[in-house]
């Protein structure tokens, strides 16, 4: 197996950190603190599973320090305290990464590993600690979760788009 | 459960996030200087270790040789010890050989010394001839009691006449006591075989034992008692002989 260029290895890394964090300034800071830890202790470039349990560990410690805030508490503030801005976040931001943001840490962990990088439970149940039952159940009730977070949005969107388009019969009646 | 479209989504999600072109320089840059400092220092510590090495084996090696010299130690000792325990051996066999030699030769040369004294002594007392005889034959026929063949040198019988003799012992050997006197035809102041250059006096006393071993090299052997009569020891054919001459 050719080993991996640490360009592409950067990369892959950077999306591992950004699930965790889906934040792109913590996911880059996360993988440059991993990356240098590693480089600097090995020299050599390390794996892609040993890479991911560096930026995992460094994330719980950030995320221990306050360095980092939980997307997940970061999205029920965002929630809570700017609902006002929803227009913004519905022109500006992209909506599978809003949903993203509702999900917990380690569901959007598991989810990049099973679908972005194509890890099984047993890998990933290697890689996390987690025991394979709770990667598969957690797997299958983020993709729920996640799936259910997309359809209620778009039929909200549905609903605001008719409810923001004033029907011809009662534009006509109220006029 | 697989949700395909699901996850073409998250799919094309992630693959549209990447690391920003500024950030991968610098990480790459990053990671070039530390894998340069990394080399630059294993160079550093390889020299440094083969330094380390190097001590670590002379060190090891001076362990080698210590234990070497000292098991190589043993045959060092060993082989000195060893010659020097031969070295001693050999002085020691000298010294007792030496001390031995003396001692033997000063229990001979007393043995000598009692000998020619005893002689000087019954050569002057003059003691009773138990057979008088002037034939040595007959003589030697008489006197069946000795254990050997009595027999006297042709110079005594040329220059002397035998009176007569009898037993005696000598060193604790048993002895005939011959007395001779000079033949009145042999001119004063011939020597005789045995006789010193003392004055030759009347009748001599030779006496014969068989010669042993202790009587081995006692020959040519000179005594001048404190009464003038000289001794003089001799060996012929097997025959251990004291002449007497003199006295007062």
């Amino acid at each position: 197996m050719s080993p991996v260029p640490d360009s592409e290895l950067l990369v892959i890394g950077y999306r591992y950190a950004f699930a965790l964090t889906s934040n792109r300034q913590d996911a880059e800071d996360l993988l440059h603190d991993a990356w240098l830890r590693l480089v600097s202790r090995y020299g050599n470039s390390p794996d892609k599973p040993l890479l991911f349990r560096t930026i995992k560990n460094l994330y719980i410690d950030a995320l221990r320090h306050g360095q980092v805030v939980d997307n997940y508490q970061r999205h029920q503030r965002h929630v809570t305290q700017s609902e006002n801005t929803e227009v913004d976040r519905y022109i500006n931001a992209d909506l599978l990464e809003f949903h993203l943001n509702k999900l917990k840490s380690n569901e959007r962990e598991v989810l990049f590993l099973s679908v972005i990088e194509g890890y099984t439970a047993d890998e990933i149940s290697a890689m996390t600690g987690l025991v394979r039952g709770t990667i598969l159940s957690l797997l299958s009730r983020t993709r729920k979760k996640l799936r259910a977070s997309l359809s209620s949005d778009a039929e909200s969107r549905d609903d605001k788009k008719i409810g923001n388009v004033i029907p011809l019969k009662s534009r006509s009646t109220q006029s | 459960m697989k949700d395909s479209s699901l996850d073409k989504e998250l799919i094309d999600y992630y693959s549209g996030r990447r690391l920003s072109t500024t950030r991968l320089a610098a990480l790459l840059e990053q990671t070039r200087e530390i894998r340069n400092q990394r080399n630059a220092a294993a160079s550093a510590n390889t020299s440094a270790e083969a330094d380390g090495n190097v001590l670590v084996a002379s060190d090891f090696y001076e362990k080698r040789l210590d234990q070497r010299s000292r098991v190589l130690s043993r045959p060092r000792l060993v082989l000195p010890l060893s010659m020097a325990a031969v070295f001693a051996m050999i002085v020691l066999t000298w010294l007792v050989s030496t001390n031995q030699h003396p001692q033997a030769q000063d229990q001979q040369m007393e043995l000598a010394r009692i000998m020619l004294r005893e002689a000087a002594v019954n050569h002057q007392t003059k003691l009773q001839l138990e057979y008088e005889e002037n034939d040595l034959d007959v003589l030697r026929e008489s006197m069946a009691g000795l254990d050997f063949d009595l027999k006297l040198p042709d110079q005594f019988a040329s220059s002397h006449k035998l009176i007569g003799g009898r037993y005696c012992t000598i060193g604790g050997n048993l002895a005939v006591h011959l007395r001779l006197e000079p033949r009145t035809d042999q001119p004063q102041g011939a020597e005789t075989p045995g006789q010193s250059a003392g004055p030759r006096l009347g009748e001599q006393s030779v006496f014969v034992t068989r010669e042993t071993g202790e009587l081995a090299g006692m020959n040519n052997l000179n005594f001048q008692s404190t009464d003038q009569v000289s001794v003089s020891a001799l060996q012929s054919d097997g025959l251990f002989y004291l002449v007497a001459q003199g006295g007062i």
